[in-house]
This record gives structure tokens, C-alpha cells and sequence, in this order.
């Protein structure tokens, strides 16, 4: 039944951000010479998670307090909602639609949309300050990222996600599209929040986050939806550049280790890239960032977009 | 007897919201407005429009509306816009009405026309779609982004304020720059 | 044309400064510029001075290089001046928490531009270094070992190798890692040049001094132009920026603990080895008749300091810190009035700020090096 698939799809995710809480911290932690708590540091998440629950929630006051309480369980199901349309393997999907790639945009679309109404139903300008800031930063790079899209559509022939990754069986379309697969992966980095592409963490209270007045529950949303979304990010990296659940070769024991698994190590080695950027670099300016995204990255995907188009066109029909 | 059930909720959802965007303060108002696209946008995902149903949200629900959002936000428009909306109803409701009939005579006059042109029953509704765009009303279609290209130059045209100190930087400029600019002095007797 | 008329809006932020004070900002901000800021002060006020004039000679104590300007002030009201080996002592630990402080301001401008992983790094140094004052006066922050007429103590047995093995081996180490992680890095460059840029005219006016006067071009370091202790015996360079932005002001205090680091090197290599700590509670013109200062009576009972007034200014890592002293001669001072060089750099805060963007408030405020407790006192 429909029902319990979404149980299993959601405890799986469940688990695998816990896990992914885990690993960052400790990643980050063996960056900064910080030390570990005891127990290899696993008692911390649950301490997190505890004082989390126990805190006070603060309400604003005000006509917002409706949308302030309900807005990050939409944004956490806006997000969750993507996963219904990746295919984990061939056949193991929750939906496979025609148009995955096109659901995939929309909802990425809707939660951009989520974080403004978020900053506006805070009732706080440093919140608002960080709303307009992180949709800025999405928008600039928002379009160039659907353009890749774009690329690997016409490359594929298909908006199925199954169909886009057994498209990759001869080659993945990082190495045909690889300025595009930076585009998107940059894109990744945005929505993730990973430097160099977001807010600094700090502690300046002026260029803070759009999460800033939520305590307690709906904190843990917020937080919650974005390791869900860097899974998200990840998978769908794999899903349209890496050849999702293929293996990198057509080797008997490569063919031997189920598909799965290849999905997984894929999704893994994007989280790491994601985790290690965040330790390693300053982050850029606002204003710089928009100007790169916006004067750089998207003419650039424009003219790739054409040059594949044409690719593709005059390699189906021969002339041109 | 499920479809119509799904159609008969996600139709009234549309109502009730459209309704609700009219009589409801500048900022809930978007808020049904994206409201009524998602539900307009489960409409046609039950007609089997799923391309229509995701544009639908991209464009509307995600880039239009957070535009539409931001302009209430920044320009703190408050119980002025309700006022204002009740003052311009009878121009409203005109445009409204002559939409509607708009919509009625296309309906009624060609629906041969688009029987042809947007076959519904084609499997993949992008393709079909795609080939009426890009050749019967392809010029349209320029225009439409012409006019969108001349809609992106008029906001940034507004937007750009001079007189205010702003500082610039030149990227290549700052690049440049590297340790060797410190120089190490000795501060002579005369200095002193 | 019509233009778009919107409101700027008006933020109220706290603001963190290195060390951890705060001050109070308040921003008229378009959109991301910074329209007119203004730093309002006082939250960390404790009155020190009103304290020092409260407080015998003997009990007056803050931190090391912040000490070093009274317990001079009031060396020269008693016209005293230490052995030659306290005074290298003295030299040696001011040098020490000179490369404390510049490292913090060099890694909280790192984190200003949303690195923060070199402040972990600069904290295990630092740690380091505090190890090294704990061992030299007894506590490790505070380190407490500057007395007037000298030092606490005499270095511990074995310090002054186990410095020069770690300044060589490990801290020369750890200032190549950060030059090549991060004073070389695109966007770190790109969050720091030509960001709150300050002339050479504008810091002469607007009162800068120490490493963000020089930033800016002017050649200027007390401790060549008035050498205090032993500074005249040292030979060390005045490392000059040419832009006075956070990038200058940055290499400026990177290139100046590598002078540190020498200087140091330097006074292990000549510090003399007889240790006589003076201070001399008779009538003490003569600075060959010396007294022990850690034998218990002078602790005890305090000394009494002639009539008189004067400034005594030192070199601290942020600036020029000056301590005035007027005498009655009691064993308090009558008055006493600290001049701190955060104070001066704190004035220029909305000037500097202006027409930059807020994100860039981190960056600026913790390369002048401003620390809200030096601005309060």
C-alpha cells in the first residue's frame, strides 16, 4: 500500500539525517581539532534533540502566529515531498511520474517561496533581513541550476527520472555536461547552505537566518529540512549527473554489488564534498555571490543549453 | 468516483481560496493566491496535464508569487490595499467579466482548434505541447519573452538609486593584491 | 521618472567583539548598504580607573601589556627602572601576549569573513601561549607577573627553551599554514580588500594608532620612536601596509608576529643571566640599590609614590595604550586616566562603515582590532 511506503520512505530518510547529523559533526569536529565527546560523541545528538524538545516555544505576537506555527511543516514537507519522485533504484520509487524532473523544479520553486513567508510570519526584521537574503542567493542561482536541468532533459529525451538515469547507461552526464554539473552542484551548495555560497555563522546577529525567531519544535523543522534537503541535493546530483544507481562501469564485480548500495556511496561522496566545503572556505560576499550567479552562470548555462540542443538536433537528424 | 471526489475537493479549495484573496490583507492574500495555483495545479494534474500542473507551480506559485510577496513586505503596504481593492471592484469585476467572456468564446468558437493542437491524449504531453509553441505561434512566443526581457530592464531601471555612498569593488582588483604590498621599515633617527 | 520610494529600515544589533564584549549597533540600513551607523557604548564598564584610584599602588592589575603602561607610569613617578633581565622578562611576556592578541584579531577577521575554522586552530596556539604565561606569573590570562620595579619572578627553569623550541618549530609552522590557507585565498581576498578602507590623513585624525595606523601607511610604533625597557637593545622592523583596509590592517598584524617572533628570539639570545628584581622603597634615584619585590614585607605594607604627574604610553598589540598618573603622595593614585587605542579606533567605526555592506560588519569591526571591554573600561 501507498501508505506504508511513505512510512518506509520516511523513516529512511529519518534515519539517514540522523546519520548525517552524526557524520558532519564528527567530520567538522576532526577538521577543527575539536574534541569529541564520550561515546564516540552519539549521546550529543540526543542531547541536542532533548534540549530541543524542552525548550520554550516562543510565539510572535500578532495576526502571524497561525502561519508562523504551520509554515515549517510545510517547508519540511516541501521538501520531503521531492523524495517521492526519486528512483532509489530501478524500480524503487514511490511515484515514478512523466514529469519527475519538472515535480522536482516546482517544489524546489515552492520552498524558495516558503522561506520568505517564513521571514514575513517571524515578525522580525533580522528574520525578514535573512529570508531576502537566502531567496535572493536561490533566485540568482535557481535559474542557471533549472538550465542544467534543461541540458540533461534534452540529453535524455525524458522528464522520468528512471528513464533519465538508464539514459546514463553508456556515459554520466557529468563528463558530456560537466560546466553544467558545477552550475548544479554550486546550486547544491547554495540551497544547503554550504560556504562559500550562504550566511556566516559568525554569531552577527544582523546577517542571520530566516530560522532565527523559531525555538523548540519548529526549530526542529527547520533544522530537520535541511538535512533532509542536503540528501535531497545530493540524490538528485546523482540522479541527473552521476548515473544514479549504475555503476561506473560495466564490471562483473562492479555488477555484483547491488545497485542500491552504488546509489548510496554516490549520494555519500556529494555529502562529503558538502561537509568539507563548509569547514574549508570564507564565504562569499552577498552581492558578490548574486553577481556571479546571475552575470556569469546564467549566460553561460544559456549558451551550453543551445550548444546541447544543437548537439542533440544535429546528431538525431544528421544534417544541419 | 475517487477522481471526482479529488475534484470536486480540490475545486471548492480553489473557490473558497480565490475568494479569500480578494477579501484578506496584502500578505494572505498571496498567500491564497499560491493557494489557489497549487489547487488549480492538482486540477490539471487529475486531466492529466502534468507539464500545465508543474509550470503551473514554477512559474506561479514559486517565481511569481514570491515577487508578488516581496512587493507588500518592502513597500509596507498595509490595510490601504484592502481599501484601495474595494474602491477599484467595479473595474474588477469588468476585466473579470471580460476575460470570462474571452474565455467563453474561445471555448465556444474553436474547440475544434484545440482539440488538434493540445492532443491530450498524446502520452507525453511536453512533446505535443512543445510542438504547437515552437510552431504555429512561435512568433508569439518571442514576444512573450520580449515583453518579459523589457519587464526585467523596467524593474532594474526602478531599482537603481543613485546618489547613495556605496561602495564598489573590482574583483580583479582585489584578487591582485597579495602579502608583498607590506614593506618592513626601520624608523630613522630623524622620524623619531 | 518615478522612482521606487522605500523606507530604509532601522536595525538594532549587538555586536560581538573578539574577546566577547559587546556594543550596541545601530544601523540605518538600504536594503544591504549601510546607510549611518551608530556604535553606542558602555555595557561592559567596571570604572577600572575609579578602581586603580581606590586600590594601593600594589593592587592596581589588569592585563599584561594593558600593565605595562601604569606600572611604567608609576616606575617614572618613583624615578626607579628595573634590572636589565626583569626588563627583557618584561619584554619577552609583552611580546608573548602580543602575538595572542594579533592572532585573535587575524582569526576573528577570518571568521568575520565566515571562515571559522582558523579560529580552532588560533585557539589551540593560543592555549599554547597562555601555557607559557601561566608558567611565567601564575595565571593564565591574566598573566599576572609585571610588578613595578620588575617582574613577579624569574622565568621557571627550562621556559625560555621550551618558547624558542615552539615559536621555531611549531607557531613559524602554524603562520605559514594560515598565510597559504588564507591570505592567499580568492574569497577571503574578496571579503577584505578594499573593505573599510581608512586613509592615512583620516587615522592620523581620527586618533588610530598601532597596527592600524600603520595599515595605513604611516610609519609609527612607540616602541622605536620612545623605546621603553629594553626596545632600543632589539632589532626588529616596522612592517608598513600601503591601503588601510581589512586586508592591510590583516597582513599588517601577521607580518608583525613574525617580528615578535624575532624580537623574542633576540632577547633569549642576550638576556643577561644575573636576576635581581628592584624595587626600591627608600628614595630610589639610584637604580643599582635594589630590593627584592617578592620579599613579603614590601607586599605588605605599601609604598608611598612622590607628588607628581605623568603619561606613560606603551605599545599594545591594538594601539598606543597610555596611562596618566597624578601623585599626592599617598600610595593611591589621585587621578588616574587610561587612554585605550579601542576607544580612539571605535570613533571611526561609523565612518569606516558607511557604504558598506552588512555582512561586512564582522570583518571591519574586528580587524581594527576594537574590544568593547578596552572601549568601556
Amino acid at each position: 500500500m501507498i501508505i506504508s511506503e511513505i512510512i518506509i520512505l520516511l523513516s529512511a530518510l529519518f534515519a539517514a539525517s540522523v546519520l548525517l547529523i552524526y557524520v558532519e559533526r564528527k567530520l567538522i569536529a576532526a577538521v577543527r581539532l575539536k574534541k569529541i565527546a564520550r561515546v564516540y560523541g552519539l549521546m550529543q545528538p540526543i542531547a541536542d534533540a532533548f534540549k530541543l524538545f524542552f525548550n520554550e516555544t516562543i510565539l510572535p505576537r500578532g495576526k502571524t502566529q497561525v502561519a508562523f506555527m504551520l509554515l515549517p511543516v510545510l517547508f519540511f514537507t516541501s521538501i520531503v515531498a521531492c523524495w517521492a519522485v526519486i528512483p532509489v533504484d530501478e524500480g524503487v520509487v514511490l511515484a515514478d511520474i512523466n514529469a519527475g524532473a519538472l515535480f522536482l523544479v516546482a517544489m524546489f520553486f515552492l520552498s524558495i517561496c516558503l522561506i520568505v513567508v517564513i521571514g514575513w510570519a517571524s515578525d522580525s526584521k533580522y528574520a525578514m533581513f535573512g529570508a531576502l537574503h537566502s531567496v535572493a542567493m536561490m533566485v540568482a542561482y535557481e535559474l542557471s541550476a533549472m538550465l542544467a536541468i534543461v541540458c540533461v532533459l534534452i540529453s535524455s529525451g525524458s522528464m522520468r527520472l528512471s528513464d533519465i538515469v538508464n539514459a546514463q547507461a553508456e556515459m554520466w552526464y557529468c563528463l558530456p555536461h560537466f560546466p553544467m554539473f558545477v552550475v548544479f552542484f554550486i546550486y547544491a551548495l547554495v540551497r544547503t547552505n554550504c560556504p562559500p555560497f550562504r550566511m556566516s555563522e559568525s554569531g552577527n546577529i544582523s546577517d542571520g537566518e530566516y530560522s532565527i525567531e523559531y525555538t523548540s519544535v519548529g526549530y526542529i523543522f527547520i533544522a530537520f529540512a535541511r538535512y533532509v534537503n542536503m540528501l535531497l541535493m545530493s540524490a538528485v546530483i546523482t540522479v541527473f549527473f552521476l548515473g544514479g544507481w549504475l555503476p561506473p562501469f560495466e564490471v562483473e564485480l562492479f555488477l555484483l554489488i547491488p545497485s542500491v548500495i552504488w546509489f548510496g556511496l554516490k549520494m555519500s561522496l556529494c555529502l562529503l564534498i558538502f561537509i568539507f566545503t563548509k569547514t574549508a572556505f570564507p564565504i562569499y560576499r552577498y552581492d558578490n555571490l548574486v553577481q556571479f550567479g546571475w552575470k556569469m552562470f546564467l549566460p553561460f548555462s544559456l549558451v551550453w543549453v543551445i550548444a546541447a540542443a544543437g548537439y542533440t538536433l544535429v546528431s538525431a537528424t544528421g544534417k544541419f | 468516483m475517487n477522481e471526482a471526489l479529488v475534484f470536486y475537493v480540490l475545486a471548492t479549495f480553489s473557490i473558497i481560496s480565490a475568494v479569500m484573496v480578494v477579501f484578506s490583507c496584502a500578505v494572505n492574500s498571496v498567500l491564497f493566491l499560491i493557494m489557489v495555483f497549487i489547487s488549480v495545479s492538482g486540477l490539471f494534474l487529475l486531466l492529466g496535464a502534468e507539464f500545465l500542473a508543474m509550470m503551473l507551480l514554477i512559474i506561479y506559485a514559486g517565481a511569481f508569487a514570491v515577487l508578488l510577496l516581496m512587493l507588500p513586505l518592502m513597500l509596507n503596504i498595509k490595510e490601504t490595499y484592502q481599501h484601495t481593492a474595494v474602491k477599484c471592484s467595479a473595474f474588477g469585476v469588468t476585466v473579470g467579466l471580460l476575460l470570462f467572456s474571452c474565455l467563453a468564446f474561445v471555448l465556444k468558437v474553436k474547440p475544434q482548434r484545440l482539440e488538434n493542437d493540445v492532443s491530450l491524449a498524446v502520452a507525453n504531453n511536453v512533446k505535443a505541447l512543445g510542438e504547437v509553441l515552437y510552431t504555429d505561434y512561435a512568433y508569439l512566443f518571442q514576444l512573450c519573452g520580449m515583453v518579459l526581457f523589457v519587464a526585467i530592464v523596467g524593474v532594474i531601471m526602478l531599482m537603481i538609486r543613485n546618489g547613495m555612498e556605496i561602495k564598489e569593488h573590482k574583483i580583479a582588483g582585489q584578487i591582485i593584491r597579495s602579502a608583498d604590498e607590506i614593506e618592513l621599515k626601520q624608523l630613522t633617527d630623524g622620524e623619531k | 521618472m518615478v522612482r521606487a520610494v522605500l523606507k530604509n529600515s532601522t536595525l538594532n544589533t549587538m555586536q560581538q567583539t573578539a574577546g566577547g564584549g559587546f556594543f550596541r549597533l545601530v544601523l540605518e540600513v538600504d536594503g544591504e548598504n549601510i546607510l549611518k551607523a551608530t556604535p553606542h557604548i558602555g555595557f561592559s564598564h567596571f570604572g577600572i580607573e575609579k578602581l586603580i584610584e581606590n586600590k594601593s599602588y600594589i593592587n592596581a592589575v589588569s592585563l599584561l601589556n594593558q600593565e605595562y603602561a601604569l606600572v611604567l607610569a608609576i616606575e617614572k613617578l618613583l624615578k626607579i627602572k628595573p634590572s636589565k633581565r626583569a626588563a627583557y622578562i618584561r619584554v619577552l611576556l609583552a611580546e608573548l601576549s602580543r602575538i595572542m592578541s594579533h592572532l585573535q584579531t587575524v582569526v576573528s577577521i577570518a571568521e568575520g569573513a565566515g571562515n571559522s575554522t582558523p579560529s580552532y586552530y588560533g585557539a589551540a596556539v593560543q592555549e599554547k601561549i597562555m601555557e607559557f604565561l601561566e608558567l611565567a606569573g601564575g595565571s593564565r590570562l591574566h598573566a599576572n607577573c609585571l610588578r613595578v620595579g620588575g617582574v613577579y619572578n624569574d622565568l621557571s627553569y627550562g621556559l625560555m627553551e621550551d618558547i624558542v623550541k615552539w615559536l621555531k618549530k611549531d607557531f613559524l609552522c602554524f603562520l605559514d599554514n594560515i598565510d597559504e590557507k588564507l591570505t592567499e585565498d580568492r574569497i577571503f581576498k574578496q571579503r577584505t580588500v578594499g573593505i573599510g578602507t581608512v586613509s592615512s590623513e583620516n587615522a592620523i585624525e581620527w586618533g588610530f594608532s598601532g597596527a592600524n595606523l600603520r595599515a595605513s601607511g604611516s610609519l609609527w610604533d612607540l616602541r622605536k620612536a620612545q623605546p621603553y625597557d629594553v626596545y632600543d637593545e632589539l632589532d626588529f622592523e616596522i612592517p608598513i601596509g600601503k591601503y588601510g583596509d581589512c586586508y592591510s590592517r590583516y597582513l599588517v598584524r601577521m607580518a608583525e608576529m613574525r617580528q615578535s617572533v624575532n624580537i623574542i628570539l633576540q632577547i633569549i639570545e642576550k638576556i643577561p643571566e644575573d636576576f635581581m628584581i628592584i624595587l626600591d622603597d627608600t628614595v630610589a634615584t639610584d637604580n643599582e640599590k635594589t630590593v627584592l619585590s617578592h620579599s613579603s614585607k614590601n607586599i605588605d605594607e605599601d609604598y608611598n609614590v612622590p607628588a607628581g604627574q605623568c603619561y606613560e604610553s606603551t605599545e599594545a598589540p591594538s594601539g598606543e595604550f597610555g596611562a596618566y598618573l597624578v601623585s599626592d603622595g599617598s600610595n593611591r593614585a589621585y587621578r588616574c586616566k587610561i587612554r585605550t587605542p579601542s576607544f580612539a579606533h571605535l570613533q571611526a567605526v561609523p565612518h569606516v562603515l558607511k557604504g558598506n555592506k552588512i555582512e561586512d560588519i564582522n570583518t571591519i569591526i574586528s580587524s581594527l582590532g576594537i574590544e568593547a571591554g578596552e572601549v568601556d573600561r
